[in-house]
This record gives structure tokens, C-alpha cells and sequence, in this order.
């Protein structure tokens, strides 16, 4: 039984979220270099190119960390609702041609130059916190449903709606997706979740009356080898490499997917490569680690001293572990390609300082947790 | 503010917990399934898609004469492809290629930008190209060696050799009769790529050596082919025949010791020539053989007891067939002859009386038994079957043409495997171009021996007809292909065309003979299709190339003969007469080349042809002579060998239709300006004259003035 500690009090934080999320940094780091080599120099003519700046991202994303960690999470709450606004007018604005950039079909980015950013990962974020504000405010009536479950579900119309308008089926499913299980750790009622997930199910079929070819290359998962060399390539290009990997891997550095093979070796497919070079062992031993960050961070929603600090753990630790779940299901064949990558290990700038600074936030929360 | 509890949220929370528990054992499961259970499949899989091969071509075998000279050869030159998605700059790459390989710059372009794993960019390049484009060392662009085909011998033998294709498969003549041995079988390198087929370092790499083609050994002796193809070219100046065929074999095997026809075609540069020049019509043509044709209706009337050499026959110059007269070729008629005599006058009414006396039944099973009708096995590719007129068809009339050659097609070489049959004492056999298949390190593969195919007719009979044959070239039409010393027998031939029903003007001047007559070494066949010289008589134009072709034949093979000849009575003393070996004198001046032979061995010299370059000889150096004998000097031989130059002989024009004059004018390379129509009259150059090809001839025709009567059937 966990000693109880009196509330409020302040002590150090939890060491093993810290320790954690340091293992995977690193996995990631020595991953990314080894994924990307190849490509690194065939593209840009240096094997450093990826990892010099995946090193540079993880120091900022450390310190960003360190910063998070010394501010009271409470702070966060006051800035719910203005957060919430900014990232809505981000939303509008990148849906304006002219203003948003338009690669292969999505209007997702913002910015100039080699300065971009997606406005959806920003509101993906943005969620975490102002849902952890916004349910703990009404956490008694959710299992109500006008009281409780409706506003917040408005909210998530509202920005899940215009990240379709990009669109961006993968970001928007993962803020549907962590904000679900928020709404579950509030207290909403499980037969209202069922019954509006039953209510989904016409709208998915609308969609898929509607787009047909959109549902075959969405299902393309489930058989690869009929289009093996379209719809199919990605899904087997990563069975190949993880199925290459065996039990113990072709060792580090050694993969041959990476070999242009593989495409996105560095980022949504890096578990793909992990998985051919350190074998089922190195596979399961990163699901093992996000398995236990799981574990740390959901400690800290139980220990935290108010609904807001819990439900804010839950939403960072299940953000990181559902997208970490989605990226591994997609590698394996499991499910659908949706492009989220793998928290913490796949290459990306913005997204590594974004988890990092959150998971500085986790820490402070755990600095008030009772249990110990 | 009451202290926080949220007892709900931390119930949820700890749901969350399992949920994630479950969800990470399910991503093991699925991990493991892939991981561990399909691991190997995968791993092949993913092994199979990085594995490229690039094909290594096999050695394609040697075609050698049955003394192993070399007449087909494979020499490896560099091929060089590409990989596309490795080149990097296609516009850069495609036009130094184009300027280099002298190719279209945008065609040379499009190959870089194809979407395929690898394309050809040029195929059995030049070496100092290859090297010039090797030394660039360009990204994305590689070479193979591949073997490309050489005829040393360039047009010696072109029709029996056939081609080669740029893939090392066999397209005509012998290279695709036995393409299944020559081609051997395709090697490997596989080597480990990335997706856009470049090496992975430190991959796998794994060579499948190519197995080499096996040889082949023709029963041509290059020899002989080489004298064969000499008298063509002669003979066809000679005659100024639009087309020529011999054939050579050896009457006791059925082997075939040379084939040649004209026009002919250099194997090296075949795409150069027109498809006509390819044909190998030795084989796949057939032709109405005229008296030639006698020797089947000879043999069948003398197999079936209907005549006797010394049966005597009384020709008036006709003979009534139904209410037709068939008429001999002598106006006024032979008078008395016996049977042998008829067969040296070649006595078409002699032979008319025959074949009705045969009658239709009896004449086709000889005809059949002949091989006459349908192919006889040839191992070479398109062998034509011959053309005989329904038996139910045939009356008297078309009995009496076809007992001296009208009205039946044949292939030379059915009409030469009737005459062996003869030669050799009733035996058909099978002919044949290859002796044997030997494997590269030298070991028997196969081994194609004679093949007889049946009993035609008696020994006696044969014996019998083959003295009637020598008598036609002692005694009768044949005279002119008498070889000194030797016993030769043969039969002239002169037929006329059938053209759109009818027979015409045009002519087919042939002969056919074997020798010695005791013991046949050789047989020959030789057609001169539509000889423009005037006279048009086989006895005239082709005995001549056929004693030629014996003369040195025999002398080359060492057949011994069987009277002296007259180059040996001069040399003194008896017994063995002391033999010497013949040197090489080609290319040295005639005038020494004579002195030396006189002074150091004691061979006599005669020249043919003018100029005082030595272009060949009769003997071949190294045969072994008697001291004393004469030696054949060919000097400069003009337009015979000399197939590109840039001057040619304006031909004999007058008398043809406009058509024909267009025809050969174009032949030889020159252009026409035609005035008037109908029959040539006046040409400007005059005939013989050298011009440069592409020169401009004036030819004047004029309608002919009144048809003269056509002559009726020829020997």
C-alpha cells in the first residue's frame, strides 16, 4: 500500500517518468541516425544531416523540459481558455489559401520559408490542457449528458471539424481519440460514450459512400499484397524489415529496409527499423517502456491533489502512450496508416520539444502527488 | 474548498492502466506472430526484392567445316545499359552518350527516363567506345559483355551459316536450325541493391556462371566451299544469269560438302542487303528442272525392265500424244539412236515414249521414291517439298512433259540426293550439313552420321544408268565437264520458265553430274537461272563451272585418277611420281609466283584473268601434287570479289523490257533515264564500260517489231 502523504505538500519528482522518457530520447537519437543515414545521404549528401538536428531538437526539448518542470501546473489552468482561442484562429487561419501552405492535397502548415509549423499538432496540445481545465471544472456532472458531456464535445466538433477541413484525418483522429479518454477518466458516462460511438458508425459509412477509393487505401492494411506495389508498398515494405529482424535483429546499423526501401525510415516507419535491428526483443522492449511510462504517469493522475493535475496527467501520459499504440499498430500491420509517429523516438523538431516540455509538466505534477 | 477526493477519476484512471496493459500484450502478440512465426518468410521476401540479376550471356558456339576451320565465331563486346532512377542528370548523361555512341540525343533521353529497373542504352558497342564511355565513369550507366556474332569468312557460305541475332538466338540458315546447341545457357551475377538498384555495401553477391554454347562441325569443307562459290561468282559474270545455286555433296553419305547461291549476302552486315539476297534458295526454291529430270525417268524405266541401253528408237522430231504433238528439241528429229545415244542427245521424245510407256502409276512411284514431292530431312530450316501435279490429274500429256522435266518442281537439293542415288547404287540418303556437336572442352556431344533414308533402284540399275550418265559426258551433251583423268558422268538440262501459265523466253541452264564414276567422291549440281548471254544451253554454261569445281575438288581431296593426266605425262620416269607440297604464292607478283613454283618445285603455272597480283590459287597451298603438275593462278578477278567498290560495270542491256533493265541496273547500283517503250535498243555507257555506282545509264527502247515464233522444249 502506498504511503500517504499529506496534500499539497511539495517533494521531488517522480524519477522513473524521468528515467523513462530519457530511455526512449536516447533509443530515439541513436535510432533516428541509424534509420537515416542512408536516405540522409542520398538526399542531402550527408549521413549527419537527420541526427545533427534531432541532437539539437532533443537538447532545446530537454531544457524546455526543465523550465515546465519548475512551474506550478496550475499556472496552465488560467491560460485554458486563451490557448484554446489562439489555437482556433491558427486553425482558421492555415484553412486560408494564401496564408496556409498546401502540400500534396492538405492545407496544414503555417509559416515561412523552412519555418513551418501545423497549426493541428498546436491544437492537439492545446486539448490536453484546456479539456484537463475544462472537465475538472465539471467533473461532478459528467455523467450528466447536457451538463457534463455536451459543451465538451462541442469544443472538440468545433476543432476536430476544421482539422477535416485541412485535412488531417491522422492528428484530428488522435485529438477525437485522447480526448475520448479523458472524457472517460472525468466520469462520463460509459453508456453515453457507447451511444455516441454508435452514432458514428452512419457518419463512417457516409464517408466511405462517398470516397470509396479513400476507404481501400484506409484498409489497405488488412490486405497489402493485393497492391503490393500501391496502396500495399508501405504495409509491407514494414512487415519485411520487421519480420527480417527475427528474434534478436540483424544488430544495430545493419538493417537493409533502410536502403530506400522503406520509406519514412526515420519518421512514422523508425519502429520498422527498430524492430528489423534489435529483432522482437528491441521491439517489445520499447513497447515495454511506454507500457511503464504509461503506468508512471497514470500513478501521478491518481496521486495528484486536484481534478485539474489529474485529469492533465492523464491527458499527457495518454497522449504520448495512444500515439505511441496508434504508430506501433500501424507499423505492424494492425492498423490503418494514419502518419503519427512514435513520441520521443521518431525524427521531428517541433513534436520532440512539444512532448519533452509536456512531460516537464507531468514531472511538476508529480512533485504534489500523495503517493510515493 | 473541501480537499480533492475524485474517487470516480481515479477508478477510470486505473481502468486506463489495464486497458494499456492489455493493449501493450496485444502488440506483443502481434510482434511476436511477425517477428518470430513469419520471420523467415519475410526475411526471404525482403531478400527477394533486394536480390538483382543482371544476366551474363553464354559463349555462343563455334560453326566450323568438318575439318574444324572456323566459319562462325562469337567475340564478346561491351553492351551498356542504364538504371534510371540512379542517373543523375538525364539531359547531361543522355547527350555526352548520343555524342560518343553518334546516336539521337532524345532517344537516348527517353531510355534514361523510362520507368523501368534497367534499360539498354546501346548494345555490342565498339571496344574504343565502351572504354571512352567507361572512362566518364557517369552514375547510372553500366556495362555487360555480351558475345557478338563474326563470320571470319564473311560471305563464304552465307546461306548454309545463316545469322545470328543480337540476343545470341539463331534467326536463319544453321545458327537457327541448331540454335538449341549453339546457344548454351545464360549465367548470372546477383548482386544486393537498394530500391533505386544501386550495390549495397558489404551486400551479397553471388555469380551463376553462364554455360557456353557447344561447336559445331559442318560437313562443308571450306575448301571446296571456297572453290564452289569462286566458279559462282565467275559463272554468273559468265552467264549474266539473274540467279545461280550449286550444290556439292558426297553422293555415298548424302553429306554436303558446299552450297552456294547467288545473290548472296555478307552474314557480318545482313541488314544491309534485301530479304531476296538471304534466301538460301538452294533449299527453299524449287524450279522446273528440265532434262536433268531425265535421270528419274531413266532409272525408273530401266529399274522396271522397259528399255535397255542398247534398245534402239526411232525419233522423227515429234511424237503424237493424244491430239498433241510433243516435239524434240532438234528440229527434224534424231533419227535412229539407241537409248544411250538418246540420253547424250537428251532426246525429248525418246523420253516422252518412255514415261507413257511407265504410265502414270508407275512413273510417280519412282518420282516419290526419288524423294521428289516432299522435303527429304535437310537439317536447315525451310526446306521447300517440291510441287508434283495431282495423280489424278495427270494424263498422258503432262506424262510425256514431266519424262523430261516440265510440268514438276524441284529443289536442287532433291534433284543432286536422286543423282546420289544413283552415284552410289540405288541408295537414297538423307542430306545433310552437320557432322557432329562437340562441347566446348572438346567432348563428343552428338554425332549426326549418314542416314539411309531407302532402296531406290538396283545396284545393276544404278550401275547401268550411271554408265549411260558417263557416256553423256563422253560422248554426248556433256562433253564440256570432262575433268582430265577422270571418270565423270552427268546430264545437261536447259529448261525453259513457265511464266503466268505458259513457257516463255527466259531459260534455266543447269547440270548435274558425279565422279570418278568407279568410286563417287563427288556430285555437283549447278542452276544459272535465266543466263542473259544469248545461248542459254546447260551443256555450255553450267558443264563448264561444274568441271571446274571437279577439277579442283578432286585434286584438293587427293582422289587419286584413274588414267594419267596429261601433267603427269610430262614428268618423266614410272612408278609413283614424286609428290611436292604446294606453296602459298597469293599476293605475291604472278611473275615471280610462276618463276618460283617452276624453278623450286617443279610445278607448271597457268594464269587466269588479268593483272599481275596472285588473288588465289588452284591447288591450295600445302596440297600434296605430283612433280609436274600445273598450278592455277587467278590474277585480279575486277567485280568479282570486289563487292563495295565504288566502281561497276554497265551491263548488257539490249533486248530486255524496261522492267528487266530497271531491275539490273539497280542491281549493280545505277540509275536509269528510259526513252521510249518497249525492248532496250541503245544504251549510253556501252556495256562494259566501268562507271561509278549511282551513275546515270540512257537507254532507248523501241517496240519490237514482230514476235518471233518460240522454240519448242530444249535439252
Amino acid at each position: 500500500m502506498p504511503v500517504r502523504r499529506k496534500p499539497h505538500e511539495k517533494h521531488a519528482p517522480d524519477v522513473m517518468v524521468f528515467l523513462i522518457t530519457l530511455a526512449l530520447l536516447s533509443l530515439g537519437v541513436v535510432m533516428v541516425f541509424s534509420a537515416s543515414s542512408v536516405s540522409a545521404y542520398e538526399v542531402f549528401g550527408d549521413t549527419y544531416y537527420f541526427i545533427k538536428r534531432q541532437l539539437a531538437w532533443a537538447a532545446i526539448g530537454l531544457v524546455a523540459m526543465c523550465v515546465a518542470m519548475e512551474v506550478d501546473y496550475r499556472v496552465w489552468k488560467k491560460l485554458a481558455w486563451p490557448a484554446l482561442l489562439f489555437s482556433l484562429v491558427l486553425l482558421v487561419a492555415v484553412l486560408i489559401p494564401g496564408v496556409g501552405v498546401m502540400i500534396r492535397g492538405s492545407r496544414r502548415w503555417l509559416g515561412v520559408g523552412s519555418l513551418t509549423f501545423q497549426p493541428s499538432e498546436v491544437a492537439k496540445i492545446v486539448m490536453v490542457f484546456f479539456m484537463a481545465s475544462f472537465l475538472s471544472d465539471r467533473s461532478p456532472k459528467m455523467h450528466r449528458f447536457v451538463e457534463g458531456l455536451l459543451p465538451p464535445l462541442v469544443v472538440l466538433g468545433v476543432v476536430f471539424g476544421l482539422i477535416m477541413l485541412e485535412p488531417d484525418f491522422g492528428t484530428g483522429g488522435a485529438i477525437v481519440g485522447i480526448t475520448t479518454l479523458m472524457l472517460f477518466a472525468a466520469g462520463a458516462s460509459i453508456s453515453h460514450l457507447a451511444a455516441l460511438g454508435a452514432m458514428g458508425i452512419p457518419a463512417l459509412v457516409a464517408v466511405a459512400m462517398a470516397a470509396p477509393y479513400r476507404v481501400r487505401r484506409f484498409l489497405a492494411f488488412l490486405h497489402p499484397w493485393e497492391d503490393p506495389l500501391g496502396s500495399g508498398f508501405h504495409i509491407i515494405q514494414s512487415l519485411l524489415a520487421l519480420g527480417s529482424g527475427g528474434i534478436f535483429g540483424v544488430g544495430l546499423g545493419r538493417s537493409r529496409q533502410k536502403f530506400l526501401y522503406l520509406p519514412m525510415q526515420h519518421t512514422d516507419f523508425i519502429f520498422a527499423i527498430i524492430g528489423e535491428e534489435l529483432g522482437f526483443v528491441g521491439a517489445t522492449a520499447v513497447v515495454v517502456l511506454y507500457f511503464l511510462f504509461a503506468w508512471r504517469g497514470l500513478r501521478v493522475a491518481i496521486g495528484a491533489p486536484d481534478s485539474f493535475g489529474s485529469l492533465l496527467a492523464v491527458g499527457i501520459t495518454t497522449m504520448i502512450v495512444f500515439q505511441a499504440a496508434i504508430n506501433i499498430g500501424v507499423v505492424s500491420g494492425t492498423f490503418p496508416i494514419t502518419g503519427i509517429t512514435l513520441p520521443l523516438i521518431s525524427f521531428g523538431g517541433s513534436s520532440l520539444v512539444t512532448t519533452l516540455a509536456a512531460i516537464g509538466v507531468l514531472l511538476n505534477i508529480s512533485k504534489y502527488s500523495s503517493i510515493r | 474548498m473541501s480537499v480533492y477526493s475524485g474517487v470516480t477519476i481515479k477508478k477510470r484512471v486505473a481502468w486506463l492502466f489495464i486497458m494499456w496493459g492489455v493493449v501493450s500484450l496485444l502488440l506483443m502478440l502481434r510482434l511476436s506472430w511477425l517477428q518470430i512465426v513469419q520471420g523467415d518468410r519475410f526475411r526471404k521476401l525482403a531478400l527477394d526484392q533486394r536480390l538483382y540479376p543482371v544476366p551474363v550471356d553464354a559463349r555462343r558456339g563455334t560453326i566450323r567445316d568438318r575439318n574444324g576451320r572456323e566459319l562462325a565465331v562469337s567475340v564478346s563486346a561491351d553492351s551498356i545499359y542504364a538504371v534510371p532512377v540512379e542517373v543523375k542528370d538525364p539531359a547531361g548523361t543522355a547527350e555526352t552518350l548520343a555524342r560518343i555512341l553518334e546516336q539521337d540525343p532524345m532517344s537516348i533521353r527517353n531510355k534514361l527516363t523510362q520507368k523501368a529497373a534497367t534499360v539498354w542504352i546501346d548494345r555490342k558497342v565498339d571496344p574504343e567506345k565502351a572504354a571512352a564511355i567507361r572512362k566518364l565513369n557517369l552514375p547510372g550507366i553500366g556495362f555487360t559483355e555480351r558475345g557478338q556474332r563474326f563470320y571470319p569468312k564473311d560471305r563464304l557460305a552465307a546461306h548454309i551459316l545463316g545469322i545470328a541475332g543480337i540476343d545470341n538466338q539463331g534467326l536463319e540458315g544453321i545458327e537457327v536450325q541448331y540454335d538449341s546447341y549453339l546457344r548454351g545457357t545464360r549465367g548470372q551475377i546477383v548482386s544486393e541493391r537498394d530500391a533505386t538498384g544501386k550495390e549495397i555495401p558489404g551486400g551479397v553477391s553471388r555469380f551463376i556462371p553462364p554455360i557456353d554454347g557447344n561447336d559445331l562441325y559442318l560437313t562443308i569443307d571450306e575448301v571446296i566451299q571456297y572453290i564452289v562459290e569462286r566458279e559462282l561468282d565467275r559463272g554468273m559474270v559468265e552467264t549474266r544469269a539473274k540467279r545461280g545455286m550449286i550444290l556439292a555433296m558426297d553422293p555415298k553419305t548424302g553429306a554436303v560438302l558446299a552450297m552456294a547461291a547467288r545473290p548472296t549476302y555478307n552474314p557480318n552486315r545482313y541488314y544491309e542487303y534485301p530479304e531476296a539476297a538471304r534466301r538460301n534458295i538452294v533449299v527453299s526454291d524449287v524450279y522446273e528442272p528440265g532434262s536433268t529430270f531425265k535421270i528419274v525417268t531413266a532409272a525408273a524405266a530401266l529399274e522396271e525392265g522397259f528399255v535397255k541401253p542398247s534398245d534402239t528408237f526411232f525419233d522423227p522430231g515429234f511424237i503424237r500424244v493424244e491430239d498433241r504433238y510433243v516435239r524434240c528439241w532438234l528440229a527434224g528429229g534424231h533419227g535412229s539412236q539407241t537409248f544411250t545415244e538418246a540420253t547424250e542427245n537428251s532426246c525429248n521424245v525418246v523420253f516422252a515414249t518412255l514415261g507413257m510407256r511407265l504410265g502414270t502409276e508407275r512413273f510417280y512411284k519412282y518420282i516419290r521414291a526419288f524423294g521428289f514431292g516432299s522435303p527429304l530431312g535437310i537439317d536447315y530450316p525451310g526446306e521447300a517439298a517440291g510441287l508434283l501435279q495431282p495423280e489424278k490429274h495427270v494424263g498422258l500429256v503432262e506424262i510425256a512433259n514431266m519424262s523430261f522435266g516440265q510440268g514438276v518442281s524441284v529443289t536442287p537439293v532433291q534433284l543432286l540426293s536422286a543423282l546420289n542415288a544413283i552415284a552410289n547404287g540405288g541408295t537414297l540418303m538423307r542430306p545433310r550439313l552437320v557432322s557432329k556437336v562437340v562441347a566446348p572442352e572438346g567432348s563428343l556431344v552428338k554425332e549426326f552420321g549418314p542416314e539411309p533414308l531407302r532402296q531406290v533402284i538396283s545396284k545393276e540399275t544404278a550401275r547401268e544408268l550411271s554408265l549411260i550418265l558417263e557416256s553423256v559426258v563422253v560422248n554426248g551433251s556433256g562433253y564440256r565437264a570432262k575433268v582430265p583423268g577422270y571418270r565423270v558422268a552427268g546430264k545437261t538440262g536447259t529448261a525453259e520458265k513457265p511464266e503466268a501459265g505458259r513457257y516463255g523466253e527466259k531459260r534455266v541452264a543447269s547440270f548435274l553430274g558425279f565422279a570418278p564414276v568407279e568410286d563417287p567422291r563427288i556430285s555437283v549440281l549447278v542452276v544459272w537461272d535465266e543466263p542473259n548471254v544469248g545461248i542459254s544451253y546447260g551443256g555450255v554454261l553450267a558443264a563448264p563451272t561444274f568441271q571446274a569445281i571437279v577439277r579442283d575438288a578432286l585434286r584438293y581431296m587427293e582422289v587419286p585418277p584413274a588414267s594419267p593426266i596429261e601433267a603427269e605425262k610430262s614428268g618423266e620416269g614410272q612408278g609413283q611420281p614424286e609428290l611436292v607440297a604446294v606453296p602459298d604464292v597469293v599476293g605475291q607478283p604472278a611473275a615471280d609466283a610462276a618463276k618460283a613454283l617452276a624453278s623450286d618445285f617443279g610445278l607448271q603455272t597457268r594464269m587466269k584473268g588479268s593483272g599481275s597480283i596472285v588473288r588465289d590459287q588452284t591447288p591450295r597451298p600445302g596440297a600434296r601434287v605430283p612433280r609436274g603438275t600445273t598450278v592455277v593462278l587467278y590474277l585480279d578477278m575486277g567485280e568479282l570479289y570486289n563487292e563495295v567498290g565504288a566502281d561497276v560495270t554497265v551491263p548488257h542491256l539490249a533486248g530486255k523490257t524496261m522492267k528487266d533493265v530497271a531491275l539490273l541496273l539497280s542491281e549493280v547500283g545505277l540509275r536509269l533515264q528510259a526513252e521510249g517503250t518497249g525492248i532496250a535498243t541503245w544504251q549510253d555507257p556501252k556495256p562494259g564500260v566501268r562507271v561509278s555506282r549511282g551513275s546515270m545509264v540512257v537507254v532507248r527502247f523501241e517496240p519490237p517489231a514482230a514476235e518471233s515464233p518460240g522454240s519448242p522444249g530444249q535439252p
